[in-house]
């Protein structure tokens, strides 16, 4: 017997990963269940549902409505609407994107060493992320007035002319980059910091004894070095930029004249505005698809970056 | 060690009440429905007046909390247009809309069949409101199958606000309260030269939001004998040659001297109420804010007068008609209920609306002497018979999508980035587009 | 190593001075690249101060043309126009509800999950983590029109539960805490497990305590991403007593009419609370995205 119970402590001392051999139920399912019943809920059941919806003419006002098969799909892709607001999603991320890494880096890279008030840079750079998206379009929209906004008075001031920033549609997609771009900078900024600060110094003080002057360690030590940085910061903007609807919607309401619309405000506007559940999930559902290649692509290239090396 | 013991204590302890917080918290939250910041047993209402008119409304609810301090009255006021009109239908759909709401006939249809609870005739008269108390072309639009969908509450139009100095010194005032007489196109345009002469200033304040530049096209538009039909299944059908007539014709306004393609909403407001704008093209609603501005400032010393006939015979002129409408809910309280038809027949009776600048839908109001001696409203109070409505569809109405597509193609054009030939083909494609699109009422 | 003793002391000097890495400026380079960080500072202070100046007009002045920084008076009457009609504050609290549930919520459950997945294997687990993981790639907004027709169905469309559990299902936090707990030594809990301690109790007394530093990187960016969520609380609130200070603010514009000083005075109450967040939580939020992003993929 007592060989027995040295054995059976033995036994949860060696194996410590199962709770007891007498329960049922794993412990560990019982840590994962809470997460894992609201994640199915909210979001693995969207996803089919989404799927199923798209097959009938599901009305916000009424229910499921008619089976319709591929009817929805097949409008989606004659709607011309469907294409400009996903070219209109194309041209946000291609326009805000270089900004949003390349300042970032720039800002990281100018405050990095030690200078006067250099919390008061960094808070000033960061400080708009903090601010809800509503916050920020309602200064910007007001900046950018074309009456009386202070963009237009100060290029007044300098002897240029008015621009009507959000009412013409080759300024306005501009006007909602600007916004995006002293709206999210910060999270960049604070990204490329950290990685600049992994760098070990003794990479600078090896070269600079091989007479390398700052432009060179800048393109031989700095950038190779941000390399997943950037990486990564690049990934997360490309995602966030392509499910872009908050700031454009506010600002612009997609205008003028649709020119700034993005896809996901399209889906809003057929779903809830026009009631047509069915047919804004068929959209939803295509964009989705999309958007999981292109994860599944950026995934790809990031490993196989891991892959080759530092 | 002792210490971490004691560390280790205090943490599940922490843990422990974040825990329980988190939990009564939660079981808090699921009891109730609504939010925990205003109580319960009260009558909701949602409206979308946020221009001058806002200001009368909420003279209106006030006094109606005066004289009924047993009801709770929770107003909320929604940004206009589709934003107002999503939120409805979305909490309609809910199932927890408010009590009482305010909708345009005009957008009646998408509503009627799923998202509203009709009237009770009986309850109604009880508060001395009937049928018969309303115009009947209004009474057409409210009324579905056999059952009553909305109580109308005003007819509401544009207008041309008129500073007085301004235009007397350019020799157009007829008199206190009438412009000369303008019966063309070119009257209209050498009237607003000879004003922007005066004024140093664009002569017609505008706005450029969609609503606003459909209204004053459909105003012309249907003057000059101009329609638009929206046949389900079919194509649209207008007549192209009298609508280029009417964007040339707002082109030649929007010179940058009679008007400017720019002018927001809010800046035409601003530009007429510092009193340095001879006119301004607006809705009837505008009428307490300018009114407020002479209280404060002494300026614009204003008035009031219908849109001429420029392009026809009759003064046609857009309107629309604001409804009090009852969201569907999931159930119904008979207590609840009767508070809200309180506060609607309240509505109804109290001249402080025509104050804002509309014409009252109610019948014993509208004639009485009461309303018939304001100034300036009863000079365009023959608007209410020529009015023209949105032309009719599922998709029409009030801020929604068809004034969206006509109301961007005219921007556009106005913007002189289409051509007014490019305009029309992106109005048609569009009606086109949503004819076809099958009816998700 | 040994090139640190060959470099002229003068250079070693220089480059002790700075605290970054040991980019070799001439004192103009330096100056000039404060100079071009404060402009871009000062361009980044720029539209909030200019809002901040808007509030505090009187509400005649703030479409004056060219626009002017002094008015002919500073008022504080936006403020408490804004703060006497109520509806801020209603928002407000809103958000505190929302945001302080979500985040309890979120970093329970992660937290549990992460534990379970570092350390508490069983069958089929593996199938579990792999759909946990593949959920990180779906940005939430993609899902709005199905969620919404789930919320109908539930009958949670305006309530707080509605806006509070989509939020709460959070993969990447799972990810997150799970590699933290992997890089945690195994050796005390396995000592509490011979001792007869239950899981739960070497989680809450062993583990937790060890986590504060992911836990706080956790809570902080739940809770700032919680209380700036837009699209999803203005879907599902029609409501205006139950939308949180993002929605309430967009949604109910006109309540201020054309206001401006009004609407910049709203706008400056709701921004106010994180910045004070951030600055109370600095280091663990700098911390936070260094370990998040760094650290890990």
């Amino acid at each position: 017997m007592a060989a027995q119970e040295v054995v059976a402590q033995q036994q949860s001392a060696t194996v410590p990963v199962t709770g007891s051999v007498r329960r049922r139920v794993p412990t560990g399912l019982w840590f994962i269940l809470p997460f894992f019943v609201l994640y199915v809920a909210f979001l693995i059941v969207p996803v089919f549902l989404g799927l199923g919806i798209s097959f009938f003419n599901t009305s916000l006002s009424g229910g499921l409505g008619e089976f319709v098969g591929f009817a929805n799909y097949a409008e989606l892709f004659a709607d011309e609407a469907v294409w400009d607001s996903l070219w209109n999603t194309v041209k946000f991320t291609l326009l805000s994107t270089p900004p949003l890494v390349v300042l970032a880096l720039v800002m990281a890279l100018l405050t990095n060493n030690a200078m006067p008030a250099r919390w008061l840079l960094r808070l000033s750079y960061f400080m708009p992320f903090l601010v809800p998206v509503t916050v920020v379009t309602t200064v910007w929209s007001w900046m950018f007035r074309t009456d009386f906004g202070f963009v237009n008075g100060m290029l007044e001031a300098i002897g240029l002319e008015k621009v009507d920033w959000l009412g013409q549609p080759g300024t306005a997609m501009i006007s909602i980059v600007i916004t995006t771009t002293w709206w999210t900078i910060g999270f960049n900024y604070l990204l490329y910091l950290a990685g600049l600060q992994q760098i070990p110094p003794e990479l600078y003080e090896a070269s600079a004894i091989d007479g390398a002057n700052a432009w060179k360690q800048f393109t031989n030590i700095t950038l190779p070095l941000l390399g997943r940085v950037t990486g990564l910061i690049l990934v997360l903007q490309l995602i966030a930029s392509l499910k872009v609807f908050d700031q454009i919607y506010l600002l612009t309401g997609g205008g003028p004249n649709f020119s700034t619309r993005p896809i996901l405000e399209y889906v809003y506007d057929m779903g809830f505005t026009g009631f047509r559940l069915g047919y804004a999930s068929a959209i939803s559902y295509v964009f989705f698809l999309i958007i999981l290649v292109f994860a599944f692509i950026q995934v790809r290239l990031f490993s196989s970056k891991e892959g080759s090396g530092r | 060690m002792s210490t971490a013991r004691r560390d280790v204590h205090r943490v599940s302890r922490r843990g422990l009440l974040l825990g329980g917080a988190a939990f009564a918290g939660a079981t808090m939250l699921g009891g109730c429905g609504g939010s925990v910041f205003r109580g319960g047993g009260k009558v909701r209402y949602w409206n979308l007046f946020g221009g001058g008119d806002g200001v009368r409304m909420v003279e209106m609810q006030n006094a109606f909390r005066e004289q009924h301090p047993e009801i709770n009255l929770e107003a909320v006021t929604l940004s206009w247009g589709a934003p107002y009109y999503t939120k409805l239908a979305m909490a309609a759909a809910g199932g927890r809309a408010p009590e009482v709401a305010v909708a345009h006939l005009t957008r009646l249809p998408q509503y009627a069949e799923d998202l509203l609870d009709p009237f009770d005739l009986d309850l109604l008269a009880e508060f001395d409101v009937r049928p018969e108390h309303f115009p009947s072309v209004l009474l057409e639009h409210a009324t579905y199958g056999d059952k009553l969908m909305a109580v109308p509450l005003d007819v509401h139009t544009i207008v041309l606000y008129v500073n007085r100095p301004l235009v007397e010194q350019a020799g157009l005032l007829a008199s206190p309260d009438a412009l000369v007489e303008l019966s063309s196109p070119e009257d209209f345009l050498s009237a607003l030269d000879e004003l922007s002469e005066v004024a140093g200033s664009v002569a017609l304040a505008t706005a450029n939001d969609t609503a606003t530049l459909w209204r004053c096209f459909w105003t012309f538009y249907r003057q000059a004998g101009g329609d638009i039909v929206l046949p389900e299944g079919g194509t649209v059908e207008y007549d192209r040659e009298r609508m280029r007539e009417v964007l040339e014709f707002w082109l030649q306004v929007f010179d940058g001297k009679r008007a400017s393609a720019t002018m927001d909403y809010g800046a035409g407001v601003a530009a007429f109420a510092s009193g340095e704008t001879p006119l301004l093209v607006n809705g009837n609603w505008e009428l307490p804010t300018f009114v407020t501005a002479q209280e404060e400032t002494g300026k614009p010393d204003f008035t009031m007068v219908p849109i001429p006939a420029l392009f026809g015979p009759e003064p046609l002129v857009f309107a629309d008609s604001h409804a009090l409408v009852l969201p569907r809910q999931w159930s119904r309280d008979p207590e609840t209920d009767r508070s809200a038809y309180l506060f609607i027949s309240s509505l109804l009776k109290d001249i402080t609306w025509a104050g804002g600048g509309h014409v009252p839908a109610y019948q014993p109001l509208a004639t009485s002497e009461e309303y018939l001696e304001l100034r300036p409203q009863s000079n365009y109070r023959g608007a209410a018979e020529v009015a023209q409505l949105d032309p009719p569809a599922w998709f029409s109405g009030a801020g929604s999508e068809f004034e969206n597509q006509l109301g961007q193609a005219l921007f556009a054009v106005y913007r002189r980035t289409l051509t007014p030939d490019e305009g029309m083909d992106q109005f048609e494609a569009a009606m086109n587009k949503l004819l076809k699109t099958p009816s998700p009422v | 190593m040994s090139a640190t003793t060959t470099i002229p002391t003068s250079q070693r000097q220089a480059a002790r001075e700075l605290t970054g890495p040991r980019i070799f400026t001439p004192k103009v380079g330096r100056v000039l690249m404060w100079i071009a960080a404060a402009v871009l500072a000062v361009l980044w202070l720029l539209p909030v101060l200019w809002a901040f100046d808007t509030s505090l007009k009187p509400e005649s002045e703030t479409t004056v043309y060219p626009p002017t920084w002094i008015p002919s008076r500073f008022t504080a009457e936006a403020y408490s126009a804004v703060l006497a009609q109520g509806d801020v504050l209603v928002w407000f609290g809103n958000s505190v509800i929302v945001s302080t549930a979500v985040t309890v919520m979120t970093v329970l459950t992660s937290a549990w999950a992460g534990y379970a997945f570092s350390r508490l294997p069983f069958r089929g687990m593996n199938i579990l983590y792999a759909i946990t993981i593949a959920g990180i790639i779906v940005p939430g907004n993609v899902l709005v029109v199905p969620l919404f027709q789930e919320m109908l169905a539930l009958r949670m469309v305006d309530t707080y539960w509605g806006i509070i559990l989509p939020q709460v299902a959070a993969p990447v936090m799972v990810f997150i805490l799970k590699k933290f707990f992997d890089a945690l030594p195994k050796e005390l809990e396995e000592a509490a497990l011979v001792d007869g301690a239950s899981r739960w109790r070497i989680f809450w007394q062993i583990v937790m305590p060890l986590s504060r530093p992911i836990l706080a990187a956790v809570s902080i960016f739940t809770f700032i991403g919680a209380w700036n969520n837009f699209f999803w609380p203005f879907l599902v609130t029609s409501d205006p007593d139950l939308m949180t200070l993002p929605v309430g603010l967009a949604n109910v514009q006109s309540s201020y009419g054309l206001r401006y000083a009004q609407i910049m005075a709203a706008a400056m109450i709701a921004a106010v609370p994180l910045v004070v967040v951030f600055i109370f939580f600095q280091r663990q939020i700098i911390r936070g995205v260094a370990t998040a992003g760094l650290g890990g993929t």
